[in-house]
């Protein structure tokens, strides 16, 4: 990936964040998160969970013959007409495409969809270039069109209102909305919806070239697949003369029989819909077809960074994503700070884990520590990537250094934990401790509590004091039972119970004695 | 350039999972979905597809006719069911008046041919655009009526392979999508349809109207492509096979 990266300050940018946007995050995941729970009930909890597996078996085993199915994909694609190109790195990536561009006049692009084309920074590249590159997704749109004026922390589906978006459509597109600024009632989104249509139309009209992703990529038939709901991934893929493909090399899938699996799992979890509107396979350019699509349809392989996981254990099973974001849905920490704060394109647990891994803990150590370890996103993915084992891991590596990072932590505190695991893993250290330390907390004892002790513990009394160590536990239970305002139940209870007990004895005693009386047994 | 970007990529693959410590098989580079599921555990493709099947597999066409037809509904498409060829005409010149369709892009098919569906249309003044006509020409046309290749009970997805005579702009660039299908196509489970059409050239899986929630999180549909999904089924008991 980027050679030289700053390291990715989460607490700094987090802070920046305002509430309004959590707000809004919440409005919209929360939706999703309904949808998903109604088709998972509707697929069967116990056929759900098959099927995870049966997705995870498959990511697992594709990763471990990766070499063999993308050697597979390549003359797939090119015996279907396609041309595929290989990209190592972001900048190759970049310039891949922009000599495709430049090789054939580009000068207006139109895009669907593309985290990979983020991820390689190519917009700007092609800008650079004297290129057009216009975002055909709506929300993509609305936001291209607003530019700089929208403000940075923004959920544009759940934050921009219909109002907003209809005065942005009369100032950038001069278009005539009934009603004027300010109207009320403010255009129906329909409308709104309609205006884009007939706009992104002309444009796809005019396109030199579709710059599209894919979901997937059927190695067996050089088939990409790309699972969209408007519309717009199959317009970049059918209209315009020249289409370029950009796809992380881990996204192959080996056969037809695999990626029906992965393609009961992709939209129910990622958009909560049992199919999305379109899933499109595109197979080669339009020769030989049905005279549309591309005339040039070009496919470029990248790696930037991904390769280097396939290595061990916790780095297959974080590349076995199939990039759905239902982790990001779920995530607490997610859905109060949003996606800028975790600093790299992919944001969320699945970035907590992979930016680690493939930018480096020198550059992402912030992020393994971007989770408060629920679980929900273990619970929803798709493929069951360990999200926390991975976290947890990643943690541990941090904090002990790794490679040429130095430790997190100083020895000192590290020698600190590991004599402290030392003791509470054995009974006979545990009880010396303890009475060790009864003896110890005089100088800072103040009645029953420790209310300053000296560092590194000064930070935690400085919020709170500490009960004192006591060797005799029951007697300081009852000490403090007797002194708090549950004291007195306790004890009615505690009587109460005691009659019981006395009165249960008693009458069983009474019935045994009858039964031998009467010789009964 | 080319071959060293490819040769960097797959080197680095090689001899991450060498180093790994995973066996690399000695056999074929790609088992079959069935060899491969059968020494895997439960759950694993070939099972699933069989599950799947299984799944629906007591239930008969009707059923499945009828869940298809319901998914169709919730997506607010539209499904109704033909019961002979003069109802058909009906429909058409039904569709044609309430739509105030001009122009329509058909496939040519030999299903489409039998039933007459352009010559209903072309008789209610509708201009016939040809099956490879300019994609502007096609952006034109009202409608767009194509055949299905199968029909996909549990998520209400027609499956559309295009070939020459086949168009995919039919179903993508007019604002009304019209599919004249068999009950033949109902396929049991998405497995089943993927294993007929994969590979045989580019296809699509059409699960109800183009739609997006990117403004105020309120559906809209129509975004990119038809606003209307109508499905027509050629009742059994009428079809002509």
């Amino acid at each position: 990936m980027s050679t030289m990266r700053e390291p990715i300050d989460f607490r700094g940018r987090s802070a920046e964040v305002p509430a309004e946007m959590s707000a809004a995050m919440r409005q919209a995941t929360a939706r999703t998160g309904r949808s998903r729970a109604e088709v998972v009930a509707a697929f069967g909890n116990e056929r759900w969970q098959a099927q995870r597996r049966a997705g995870q078996a498959i990511r697992m085993d594709t990763l471990l013959h990766l070499d063999q199915h993308l050697t597979t994909l390549e003359a797939a694609i090119s015996a279907a007409g396609g041309h595929v190109h290989w990209a190592a790195d972001a900048e190759s990536a970049r310039t891949i495409v922009l000599e495709i561009a430049q090789a054939h006049g580009v000068t207006s692009i139109v895009k669907s969809k593309s985290w990979t084309a983020k991820e390689i920074e190519l917009e700007a590249a092609l800008r650079a270039a004297g290129m057009n590159v216009l975002e055909t997704d709506l929300g993509d749109y609305i936001v291209q069109l607003a530019g700089p004026r929208l403000p940075k922390h923004i959920v544009p589906a759940a934050q921009l209102t219909r109002q907003c978006i209809a005065d942005l459509f009369r100032q950038e597109l001069g278009v005539a909305i009934a009603g004027g600024p300010a109207a009320d009632p403010a255009p129906e989104p329909q409308t709104l919806t309609l205006i884009a249509r007939e706009r992104l139309r002309a444009a796809f009209l005019a396109a030199d070239m579709g710059l599209t992703g894919a979901n997937f990529m059927v190695a067996e038939s050089g088939t990409l697949v790309m699972v969209t709901n408007e519309g717009n991934g199959r317009m970049c893929a059918t209209v315009p003369p020249l289409q370029v493909v950009l796809v992380p090399i881990t996204k192959v899938v080996p056969d037809w029989a695999g990626l029906a699996v992965l393609l009961d799992l992709l939209p129910r979890v990622a958009t909560g819909q049992k199919m999305t509107s379109y899933v499109q396979f595109m197979h080669g350019p339009r020769a030989n077809t049905d005279g549309y699509g591309p005339r040039e349809l070009h496919v470029v392989l990248i790696d930037n960074g991904r390769s280097k996981l396939l290595g061990d254990e916790m780095g297959r099973r974080t590349l076995c994503c199939i990039r759905c974001e239902a982790c990001l849905h779920v995530c607490p920490v997610y859905n109060t700070v949003g996606g800028d704060s975790y600093g790299w394109v992919q944001p969320g647990p699945i970035g907590a884990i992979l930016a680690p891994q493939v930018l480096g803990l020198n550059v992402a150590h912030a992020l393994p520590f971007a989770s408060t370890l629920c679980g929900a996103c273990n619970d929803v993915c798709p493929v069951m990537v360990p999200f926390t084992e991975v976290l947890l891991n990643l943690r541990s590596k941090v904090v002990a250094g790794d490679g040429g990072n130095p430790p997190a932590v100083s020895p000192v505190v590290v020698a600190g934990a590991t004599m402290a695991a030392a003791v509470l893993s054995s009974p006979v250290l545990y009880r010396g401790a303890a009475q060790a330390a009864a003896v110890l907390q005089t100088p800072w004892r103040k009645g029953d509590w420790l209310a300053a002790l000296p560092p590194p513990m000064a930070r935690w009394t400085a919020v709170r004091p500490l009960p004192v160590v006591s060797t005799a536990f029951r007697r300081a239970w009852h000490a403090r039972a007797k002194d708090s305002s549950l004291g007195a139940p306790l004890s009615r209870a505690r009587r109460g119970l005691a009659w019981a007990a006395a009165l249960l004895v008693a009458g069983g005693l009474a019935a045994w004695l009858g039964h031998r009386r009467r010789g009964v047994g | 350039m080319l071959n060293e970007q490819r040769e960097l990529i797959l080197g680095r693959v090689r001899s991450a999972l060498a180093d790994s410590g995973e066996a690399m098989p000695t056999g074929g580079p790609m088992a079959s979905a069935a060899a491969r599921s059968a020494g895997m555990p439960a759950g694993t493709p070939g099972a699933l597809a069989e599950r799947t099947a299984a799944d629906t597999g007591d239930a008969d066409d009707r059923a499945l006719l009828a869940a298809f037809t319901n998914e169709v509904h919730r997506l607010h498409g539209c499904v109704r069911t033909i019961g002979n060829r003069a109802e058909l005409d009906a429909a058409l010149g039904d569709l044609v008046r309430s739509e105030r369709i001009r122009a329509a892009q058909l496939w040519q098919t030999e299903d489409l041919d039998r039933l007459g569906v352009a010559a209903t249309l072309a008789a209610c003044g509708v201009v016939i655009v040809p099956p490879d006509a300019a994609v502007g020409e096609v952006a034109a046309c009202e409608l767009g009526v194509t055949g299905a290749d199968a029909l996909l009970p549990e998520t209400g997805s027609l499956l559309l392979r295009f070939d020459a005579g086949r168009p995919r702009t039919a179903s993508l660039l007019p604002g009304i999508h019209l599919a004249i299908a068999w009950p033949s196509a109902l396929r049991r489970g998405l497995g089943q349809a993927l294993g007929e059409a994969g590979g045989r050239g580019p296809f699509v899986l059409i699960t109800g109207p183009s739609r997006t929630n990117d403004i105020e999180l309120t559906v809209t549909v129509g975004v990119h492509g038809p606003a209307a999904l109508h499905v027509w089924l050629m009742d059994l008991s009428k079809e002509e096979k």
